[in-house]
């Protein structure tokens, strides 16, 4: 006999199927599938590729506070997008990049964006795997080009144990870049304010904010739909007579879409003033007495809006209903320390 | 006891060869497809200039033949896509995933396995269609690192001609022809029946169809440099530009 001990050609088997199945299995590394809230719609990001770790999503974390990542190694992502501003930049109307260059438009509040299906004031940015391009290489803001980022980042030996844990790779290209922060925003999700517990029925809302609520249904959520509190689409509120900037247009062409924008959500909007595409409207107050005012002939499917000073006062306690303390203080969506 | 012992021992054998026969194979790949039965063929882009198809290369002074106007284009790149085959017997072969970035220095594509057959027929996109124009990242020739993705307005420019001219107000043109906002669609389906000249694609045969792209082209619309030097949006003039330039495209000939 050849095998004397016959329990051997047992655990030769038994290796030799653990060989096997680690083999085909790639993905062993452990995976915690990111919850979305199972309260909001459907999520509208798509990409079956891009699979998320808590690793992935840490790198990610690293990449969008990494100033190094610009061209004067001055400027990151967290810099007009500040947690504290539910991810808005530091209440002034226009970002400053690069050499202090500012941008032309309000740096939008980075939230819930796992259910957009456009982004930027415009829409022109028809996926978030694509939407970090732009601030890398706009000459405004951070002036890069995407080979140079991938080098500025594979500079960094910090990233190289992280990309093991979350790839099992050493380097990083311009996809895993990308789609790392991807995974990132993902995670921006703004769902416990005192207006989500109460649509929970875990809280309740005062006299005030209840007659609020009930102004921004009649007013407000024909855009801003619940509980996203925007509908993703362009509208013009006929309120934005300065400037030549034509909205919706610059990427359509189409006529009608001149002086349309985004609706943004409202999500901690008490936090990411100023408002409108140029952050020309400083405080709430201003932009609820804009729509009593604004030019329905530029704005015909607006409704009209009769907002005393008692309305107003409810409108905005409202709105800061919004407000989500536990996003703003989130530690796992703060710069690494 | 020894005969249990035999038992035993025969039972591991089977197991082990079991094991070894489950595990082995979900290490491989997928067998390849016998290369008999498939073949290449290429097509190379010859760009020419005029009525006379003057030879084109960029970095040179061309006079168009319709405005006079003096013209030096030093860029010109433009995607061919979606590359569809059409058998004698009428069945139709969808080339998977087929993005190529043509300039006049990289103007031959090779396309591999393909099924052999008689093929009468090639159809492709200039342009990008619209479901990758819009469906997040991708790589390759369509990677947005190749100067050729509107980062503000996401998308990809199907056709970029960039040079210089006396007639322009700044000396310079740049046209970025793109886009899929209806009604502004600036891609281009070319379909070509090799009529008489069917090719047999095989393991033996290297075929080559030969197209010819004039590029002067660009300038038999609308678009005239000293009105308009810049396109670099979707619209109207991209539209118009890019039809222009598609019907630019012959086929010339083919190597069997």
């Amino acid at each position: 006999m050849y095998f004397r001990n016959p329990h051997i050609l047992f655990f030769v088997g038994i290796l030799i199927v653990l060989a096997g199945s680690s083999c085909s299995d790639q993905e062993s590394v452990t995976k915690t599938p990111f919850a979305f809230p199972s309260d909001f719609p459907p999520v509208a990001y798509q990409n079956p590729s891009n699979n998320a770790n808590d690793a992935v999503f840490e790198l990610g974390r690293k990449l969008f506070y990494d100033a190094n990542l610009s061209k004067t190694r001055t400027v990151s992502c967290g810099s007009c997008h500040a947690q504290v501003h539910g991810f808005a930049d530091h209440n002034i109307p226009f970002s400053f990049g690069i050499y202090g260059r500012q941008g032309v438009r309000n740096a939008p509040a980075l939230v819930n964006l796992a259910w957009m299906t456009n982004f930027m004031w415009d829409g022109g940015i028809r996926h978030l795997d694509v939407l970090s391009i732009a601030p890398f290489t706009d000459t405004n803001e951070m002036g890069m080009t995407l080979p140079l980022v991938v080098q500025r980042a594979n500079e960094n030996p910090e990233y190289k144990s992280l990309l093991k844990a979350a790839y099992q790779i050493e380097e990083f290209d311009e996809s895993k870049i990308l789609l790392t922060l991807s995974q990132f925003m993902l995670r921006l999700v703004s769902n416990n304010s005192k207006y989500d517990r109460v649509r929970r029925g875990q809280d309740r809302y005062n006299e005030v904010e209840a007659r609020g609520h009930q102004l921004f249904q009649n007013y407000c959520s024909n855009c801003h739909t619940e509980p996203l509190l925007t509908h993703n689409r362009f509208e013009k509120n006929g309120l934005l007579l300065s400037g030549n900037d034509v909205g919706r247009f610059r990427i359509t062409q189409v006529p009608t879409d001149s002086f349309a924008f985004k609706v943004p959500s409202l999500r901690n909007v008490a936090l990411t003033y100023p408002y409108m595409h140029n952050g020309s409207l400083r405080r709430l107050e201003d932009v609820l007495e804009a729509y009593n005012q604004s030019d329905r002939s530029r704005a015909p499917e607006l409704p009209k809006f009769y907002l005393d000073t008692d309305d107003k006062k409810a409108l905005i306690a409202f709105l800061e209903s919004l407000t989500d303390y536990t996003f703003i203080s989130n530690l796992e969506l703060s710069e690494p320390r | 006891m020894k005969n249990y012992i035999f038992k035993y021992h025969k039972w591991a054998i089977v197991f082990v060869l079991v094991a070894a026969s489950l595990s082995l194979p979900s290490c491989k790949k997928d067998p390849q497809p016998t290369p008999s039965l498939t073949g290449e063929v290429s097509f190379e882009f010859s760009h020419v200039w005029g009525l006379n198809m003057a030879p084109f290369y960029l970095n040179q002074t061309y006079v168009h033949p319709m405005s006079g106007d003096t013209l030096n284009i030093n860029m010109l790149k433009y995607y061919i896509s979606n590359i569809t085959m059409t058998k004698t017997d009428g069945s139709t072969y969808q080339v998977p995933n087929s993005y190529y970035l043509i300039d006049p220095s990289e103007n031959i594509i090779t396309i591999k396995d393909i099924p052999a057959g008689d093929y009468k027929k090639v159809e492709f996109l200039i342009g990008v269609d619209s479901l990758r124009n819009f469906s997040g990242l991708q790589t390759g020739a369509l990677n947005p690192s190749n100067g050729m993705f509107w980062s503000w307005s996401t998308g990809y420019i199907f056709v970029r001609v960039e040079g210089t001219s006396p007639q322009s107000e700044t000396g310079i043109f740049m046209y970025h022809l793109g886009g899929y906002e209806s009604p502004f669609i600036a891609s281009h389906k070319k379909n070509y029946d090799l009529g008489n000249e069917v090719i047999s694609i095989n393991s033996q045969t290297k075929p080559t169809i030969h197209f010819n792209v004039n590029a002067a082209k660009f300038w038999h619309g609308p678009v005239k440099v000293a009105d308009l030097n810049v396109i670099h949006n979707v619209g109207e003039n991209a539209v118009s530009m890019s039809t222009n330039f598609a019907d630019g495209f012959t086929l010339d000939h083919v190597h069997k």
